[in-house]
């Protein structure tokens, strides 16, 4: 409740209460109890919060709020309601039930309690309602009007308890249609799947596994509403997984809104770069649902990208192709979800290559909103050798959208069931016993051992139960392994041995490979696919080989792995070798780069060195242009031992070792690098051992050993200018440069100040004369644009140096163009490079520094179009990598515009990103964002004194908020309102949002509340001042006093320190006690606020009033200042009608007319700029977000603009953008 | 969960926004012109900090979310 703040009017009034409360603790014990209504209170609380109800009261197991509208109550009341709902989809073991009415009427309040006939009322309509109703009464009903999607049904008359006549009760629909009709589809499906008595057949005779499946199916159907979800099934080979997994699938192609279902299993045996996907990708299952789904054109360039087939993107370093693969992907996966929910299903996921893992938990990352269900099956303690399952699954669990099942062996009751299944009868209690102990549990085993009985005739059907019979039979096989073979010896020879040579082929198999494989080894002409097939027929009678998944690419797959493994164990070593060796020559024959891991692993496998050496080269240098480092990784550690000559020895390092630099993993390089010394010395060549120098100084660099770095590249540097080698030299010192400069060539906007400046200029300088001798254009755009950036270093450091001297930052702003001359020449030098190379990155790196150079530029008027234009180019670049991301980006770059311009008071471009950042977080579903820019929005239009614009998009950022409903949510809305209601100096309801918000931060968070304090005192001690109200006084200095205190225990430059100061100056002003008073504005002052504009306003208003007006001995020079800082203002001020309204707002006012300064007679335009059309400024904005390469300089309209500009290329248009800032005006 | 936040110098361009969203966990860097440094992240609450990151025109201040059993040694 808000201190101070008395309660008496018209209200209506909000009942919920948590049904079955009361016996909970009796149904389900203390702590289970406890948590289920510390939930309740939580959800409940904190969206009454957050919707701001006057008064919200505990009733132990509900709540009771005061409202002021109805309609605003309903509103609250449903969302609330929606809220559950959502919490009981995603919490189906905890789920709340609350049943709410709703009455209005007469409150007073006493003794902290509300009372009224209409609460005692409303707490009876409450009664009358069930778990998930809102019922309201008749005055609701005709208060409430229109309600945004609900409707209100009459649901006749009741008697109210304690009440003599009968009320009218209206129900509020808060479900649409769809959603009851959703609801009550799914409660039906789980029933079905639960008691539908052929259940077990439906469900591809998964049996014992009724939990699990539930879980299944309740993630699945959670997923459309809630975004990506995932289960991971773990468990030991014959546990069942698979089955899980078909299971999985037939749930969901039952949804009445069914899945797109995808599913992938990874092989033991296949390797490839990006197998995993690739075969996703390339499956015809993918191609059947991209084509329903039209999404067939995103679908090619996934392809494209992840076979290392795409166009390859120019100056895209290796890590962001690599980034680029991904994100096509994610794109294809995001694509398909618009239309439907997919499930994608990834099984024996510990086999599958670490590119595709580190692609999953890239998409994991990526496609969070997205209704994704991932579905993955895994054994336990396998994973891949770089643990990349692990990590996926402990991303997943980090986003807590993930449910690990662990299989476990089944009970003997569960064996039972199995039992019956498979035998189509009941066994009786001492056979199923029997099985259940020989099988430990085993579903596989039980199954195979269930059909060796069977087979055996040791099980009989007896009086309709099977019974093992202990007269006959075969002795009682003692593990799977043995169940196998004895299965296995009931195929022909023949047939058995061809078995055998299709296991070295794989898991799965195709018959025309084997036929091709056979004619080989043994001689004799190439049978058919059928011919080998028929020699096969056994073992598919026999059940060892089913047909695999349609639209595989193969024919047979093992029926489990253990069949596959006894052949092979049994198989005559020369035999496999020879087979190997065929498959090899086939694969040599059949030439392609995708088959190339295939090849190396057979000639592996086959004893053929030399050819495993060539072709894990070659597969190795694939993976590399198809950005799979990992299979790089992984081909080179298996070949590399079978490679004796120094050459190749040295190529695969040097592969490993690019491998190595993209996956970021400086410690191995340095490793490997060590091993590449030791050969470079065997075979002496001062070449090869610069260039190992150079890579160690590279991967020191990126082990953040600056020094080694420095040193080894110095070495080379030395040698190579005493040789005369230039190339050499220039390499050496590019590298020496990113080493004293401790970043990479492009990524700095500005050095680091601990960087020796003069040193990583020399190592430039000469990098620069090295190219321009040799004509290496690229290092030389390379070398002037890390020049510009070492430059820039020094312009703020003269910068540093004049603000030491107590040069004034305004002063220090005015200078800045000379400062950056030469910042600016050399960016623009290597831009120009960059840009007739056609080198995108290049080109935007230079831009961005020259971009950093006008940031300090005022008479280019407007720093944050600078910023804008930065993080316009710093998106564009991003998006063309992670395209997938781009809508969030952008969301978050207008965000980012609107929050500087806000605090650096350019109201006009933070109502537009703000507007912008609004529309755009909408648009991505992102309701945290959407009220931070809802809310900024209103706190910019209150700086030009928009009140009732303001309230407008404070309920919009309150509808947003109730969707996040979080405690901060709820103080910064709080801090909203508290600004809005000071703004029209409405004290009590100001008193009670700032006093909120101080309490929602808490002790917690002590700087929002020193924020919240702070603002409290200033706005008492301001209308305190201004209205003579004297009662106002004591609340603001308590108020400041505790601020001073938060304030002391905390470092850093405190703004809201600073307005408490400004407040306790006026608070002395209206004592009359003059010496306090400027005391405190010279303290307020003293805090530097100048990058805190925001607050410097009224700051400076407070010292006007109490140092210039009352003649203080600084006067003088202080209004000098002010003058200086408003005609700064007025001219970053592009909108006149805005600039007129911040002018006009009293405390700006006051201070201009203190200070004697005339916004009207300072405005100069700036006539140096050419007009532009509306058109013209949107397609130079375009051309300046990213379009660069899109737009022909042909076309007329640009041809327009150019001229126009006086400039002739679209590139020398966006520098002119970038000086002038006009684009964004 | 806790986070640890990290402030990338290079990439920032001194445009000042978390020192005013979250001035008493950032302020400016003494001895560097327009670089800010972590004071104490734990002064404010963990959704300022994402709003600051949110805010950052060059995404310079990255959130790196600290397991469980590291939070004991994560600073700010």
């Amino acid at each position: 409740m808000a201190e101070g703040a008395k309660i008496q009017g018209t209200f209506t009034i909000l009942f919920t209460d948590l049904e079955g409360s009361t016996d909970l603790r009796i149904r389900i014990g203390d702590a289970a109890a406890n948590e289920i209504i510390t939930l309740h209170d939580d959800l409940v609380r904190s969206r009454l919060e957050i919707a701001g109800a006057v008064e919200t009261k505990s009733l132990g197991d509900g709540f009771m709020a005061l409202f002021k509208s109805a309609n605003h109550a309903i509103q609250t009341a449903v969302s609330i309601q929606r809220a559950i709902e959502e919490h009981n989809q995603a919490n189906p073991e905890k789920t709340l039930s609350v049943r709410m009415g709703l009455n209005s009427g007469d409150v007073t309040q006493s003794a902290g309690d509300a009372h009224g006939t209409a609460v005692h009322a409303a707490s009876r309509v409450a009664d009358k309602a069930q778990g998930g109703q809102i019922l309201v009464s008749k005055v609701v009903q005709d208060l409430a009007g229109t309600l945004a999607d609900t409707r209100i049904v009459d649901r006749g008359l009741f008697w109210l308890k304690g009440f003599p006549d009968r009320w009218r009760l209206f129900e509020v629909l808060w479900r649409d249609k769809a959603d009851v009709e959703r609801v009550t589809r799914e409660a039906r499906a789980v029933s079905a799947a639960a008691f539908a008595p052929n259940a077990a057949r439906a469900q591809g005779a998964v049996v014992g596994r009724a939990r699990e499946l539930e879980v299944l199916t309740q993630q699945l159907m959670a997923t459309p509403s809630t975004g990506l979800r995932a289960v991971v099934l773990e468990g030991e080979a014959g546990i069942g997984k698979t089955r899980m997994l078909e299971a999985a699938a037939e749930r969901a192609s039952e949804q009445e809104e069914p899945f797109w279902v995808l599913e992938v299993s990874a092989d033991e045996e296949l390797r490839g770069p990006f197998l995993l996907f690739r075969s996703l990708l390339t499956s015809s299952q993918m191609s059947t649902v991209a084509r329903e789904a039209m999404v067939m054109e995103q679908l090619d360039r996934a392809q494209e990208a992840i076979s290392g087939r795409g166009p390859r993107t120019e100056g895209f370093s290796p890590q962001e192709q690599m980034l680029r693969t991904f994100d096509e992907v994610a794109a294809t996966v995001l694509a398909l979800t618009r239309e439907r929910s997919l499930l994608l299903m990834l099984d024996d996921l510990q086999w599958a290559d670490d590119d595709s893992i580190q692609l999953i938990r890239y998409l994991v990352r990526t496609v969070g909103s997205a209704p994704v269900f991932l579905l993955i099956s895994l054994r336990p303690y396998s994973d891949s050798a770089t643990g990349g399952a692990s990590k996926l699954i402990a991303d997943l669990d980090r986003m807590r959208v993930t449910q690990v099942l662990r299989l476990q062996r089944l009970t003997l009751r569960q064996s039972g069931e199995l039992l019956e299944n498979l035998l189509g009868g009941p066994a009786d209690e001492s056979t199923v016993a029997s099985l259940h102990s020989r099988s430990e549990g085993v579903p596989f085993f039980l199954e195979e051992l269930a059909r060796a009985y069977r087979e055996a005739e040791a099980l009989q059907l007896l009086d309709g139960t099977w019974t093992m019979t202990k007269l006959s039979g075969p002795a009682i096989p003692t593990s799977i392994q043995t169940l196998v073979e004895r299965r296995l010896a009931q195929l022909n020879p023949e047939c058995r041995s061809r078995l055998a040579d299709a296991g070295v082929l794989g898991r799965r198999f195709r018959l025309s490979d084997l036929a091709r494989v056979l004619a080989q080894v043994d001689g004799g002409s190439e049978q058919s696919g059928w011919q080998v097939g028929e020699e096969l027929k056994n073992a598919i009678d026999l059940g060892l080989i089913v047909a695999d998944r349609p639209g595989s690419g193969f024919d047979f797959s093992f029926s489990h792995d253990q069949i596959r493994a006894s052949l092979l164990a049994a198989l005559p070593r020369q035999r496999k070798r020879d087979i190997h060796s065929a498959i090899a020559d086939y694969l040599t024959a059949e030439g392609g780069t995708e088959s190339l891991s295939m090849l190396a692993h057979h000639a592996l496998e086959a004893g053929d060195q030399a050819l495993a050496v060539s072709s894990g080269l070659r597969a190795a240098e694939a993976a590399m242009t198809m950005s799979a480092p990992e299979e790089a990784v992984r081909l080179i550690d298996t070949t590399l031992p079978a490679a004796s000559d120094p050459e190749n020895r040295i190529q695969m390092l040097r592969i490993k070792d690019d491998a190595l630099a993209v996956l970021d993993r400086s410690a191995e390089r340095m490793a490997n690098l060590a091993e590449m010394t030791a050969l470079t010395a065997a075979v002496s060549s001062p070449a090869l051992d610069a260039e190992v120098r150079l890579r160690r100084a590279a991967a020191a660099r990126a082990n953040e050993d600056f020094e080694l770095a420095a040193e080894l590249a110095q070495a080379v540097r030395t040698s190579a200018e005493a040789s005369g080698e230039k190339a050499l030299e220039l390499s050496a010192c590019l590298e020496l440069g990113q080493a004293i400069t401790r970043t990479p060539i492009g990524e700095a906007y500005s050095p680091l100040v601990e960087v020796d400046l003069a040193r990583a200029e020399e190592a430039f300088q000469r990098a620069l004369s090295c190219a321009r001798e040799i004509g290496a254009r690229s290092e030389e755009a390379d070398a002037l644009r890390e020049l510009a950036v070492i430059e820039a270093g020094r312009a703020k450091l003269a910068a540093m140096g004049l603000h030491d001297d107590g040069t004034s930052k305004l002063e220090i702003l005015m200078e800045a163009p000379q400062l950056y001359s030469k910042t600016k020449d050399l960016a623009e030098q290597a831009f120009r490079i960059y840009d007739e190379l056609g080198d995108q990155q290049g080109a935007m790196s230079a831009l961005i520094a020259m971009a950093y150079a006008h940031v300090a530029d005022p008479t280019a008027q407007g720093m944050a179009g600078r910023i804008e234009h930065v993080r316009a180019l710093h998106h564009s670049r991003k998006g063309e990598v992670t395209e997938s991301q781009s809508a969030i980006d952008d969301a978050r770059g207008l965000y980012s515009i609107h929050t500087f311009a806000r605090l650096n008071l350019q109201p006009g471009l933070a109502l537009e990103r703000g507007r912008e950042a609004f529309e755009a977080a909408r648009a991505i579903g992102d309701r945290w964002l959407e009220s931070l820019a809802a809310g900024g929005t209103a706190m910019t239009c209150l700086l030009v004194g928009g009140g009732n614009e303001c309230a407008a998009w404070l309920d919009r950022a309150a509808t947003a908020a109730m969707a996040v409903a979080s405690t901060s949510m709820a103080r910064r809305l709080e801090m909203w309102r508290g600004a809005h209601a000071a703004s029209q100096d409405d004290v009590d309801e100001m008193t009670r949002h700032y006093r909120r918000a101080a309490e929602l931060a808490g002790q917690r968070s002590p700087g929002e509340r020193g924020e919240a304090l702070a603002n409290l005192a200033f706005e008492h001690a301001r209308i305190a001042v201004l209205n003579d109200d004297e009662s106002l006084l004591d609340s603001a200095s308590e108020a400041a006093q505790e601020t001073l205190d938060l304030a002391g225990g905390m470092r850093g430059q405190l703004p809201w320190e600073a307005l408490t100061h400004a407040a306790l100056a006026l608070v002395a002003e209206a004592k009359g006690d003059e010496a306090t008073a400027a005391d405190e504005a010279r303290k307020s002052l003293d805090i530097d606020g100048e990058t805190h504009l925001l607050y410097f306003v009224p700051i400076l208003w407070v010292a006007a009033r109490n140092l210039i007006a009352s003649g203080q001995p600084e006067a003088a020079s202080l209004s000098a200042q002010i003058i200086g800082g408003l005609s700064y203002l007025s001219m970053s001020m592009t909108d006149p009608e805005l600039r007129e309204k911040w002018f006009a707002t009293p405390v700006v006012h006051e201070v201009a007319e203190i200070v004697g300064f005339d916004p009207a007679t300072s405005l100069a335009a700036d006539d140096d700029e050419p007009y532009l059309s509306e058109e013209e400024l949107s397609m130079l904005r375009e051309l300046a977000s990213g379009s660069v390469a899109g737009r022909s300089p042909d076309s007329p309209e640009v041809g327009v603009l150019l001229a126009k500009l006086g400039v002739e290329t679209a590139n020398e248009a966006i520098q002119y953008a970038i000086k002038t800032g006009v684009t964004w005006r | 969960m806790a986070v640890r936040v990290i402030i990338d110098r290079r990439r920032c361009i001194g445009a000042g926004t978390c020192i005013v969203l979250a001035p008493s966990a950032f302020q400016w860097r003494k001895g560097d012109f327009l670089k800010p440094e972590l004071v104490d992240a734990t002064t404010v609450d963990e959704d300022t900090l994402r709003e600051v990151v949110a805010a950052c025109p060059t995404q310079a201040i990255v959130l790196e979310e600290v397991i469980e059993a590291m939070q004991a040694g994560a600073g700010g």
